[in-house]
């Protein structure tokens, strides 16, 4: 209901952007093996790609395609970049009593992370934050 | 063997970052496509295959990390509560680029 009312208010042009990607289950099957070697409790669930990653990465790129000001290097971008799979994964509820005052599990998470990229061949690119604003999405049990 | 993969820490903006051009965080995001797009991607022997993102607009269970396996799920459009100040229209961002 909320959203609906900040419809009428305004940023309804915020709910027509787009950011073409692809998940890959591939990757994700990878990663939830060794997180699981690592005694780190993880499931696989299908989820869509939110703000608190598109919106970075969208911004991460347009001044870039600004600098060059030509629709070609857009396009070509978009092979490159948007081109990648995405592989999104959660991080512990806000209301974790000891978050963040020990170490935190995208703390932990860095040592299987490390072991699974421990050279170039994927970007590893945490956008972190206490999880925040999350009456309408977030974790499965609230949605 | 290439250099280690990079990793990044990006504190990500409301959605009205994308309009706020003239912000330092919209210039710094846009320093570190960059060095993505010009530096890194460049680097990955065989190309890069994917991004790895941990979202904080994403919460997993007390001791449980979620993972997207779908291939094909869309965003999730997770805000609202915007007050209508006169957000710049896309013709006056000045990209050559639409709006959706």
């Amino acid at each position: 209901m909320g959203g609906v009312q900040a419809d009428k208010k305004g940023g309804q042009h915020y709910y027509k952007e787009e950011f073409p990607y692809k998940g890959s289950r591939e990757l994700a099957e990878k990663v939830l093996g060794l997180l699981g070697e690592k005694g780190i409790e993880a499931e696989g669930v299908k989820r869509g790609l939110d703000h608190g990653v598109w919106v970075g990465f969208k911004c991460s790129t347009l001044p870039f395609i600004y600098f060059r000001r030509h629709t070609y290097i857009y396009l070509n971008l978009r092979e490159k970049s948007f081109g990648l799979m995405f592989l999104t994964g959660s991080v512990p509820p806000r209301e974790f009593p000891h978050y963040p005052y020990r170490p935190s599990l995208p703390l932990r998470l860095g040592v299987p992370y490390s072991a699974l990229f421990p050279r170039a061949s994927h970007l590893l690119a945490p956008l972190t934050r206490l999880p925040h604003n999350l009456l309408r999405y977030g974790s499965p049990q609230s949605s | 063997m290439g250099p280690p993969t990079p990793v990044y820490f990006i504190s990500h903006g409301g959605p009205n970052i994308m309009y706020e051009t003239t912000h330092p965080a919209y210039t710094a995001l846009g320093n570190i496509g960059r060095e993505i797009v010009t530096k890194v991607l460049p680097s990955i022997a065989g190309g890069a295959k994917g991004v790895v993102v941990f979202s904080a607009h994403w919460q997993g269970g007390r001791s449980k990390v979620f993972v997207n396996v779908g291939e094909e799920e869309g965003l999730v459009y997770d805000f609202y509560g915007f007050p209508d100040v006169g957000f710049p229209t896309p013709e006056r961002r000045g990209f050559g680029w639409g709006a959706g």
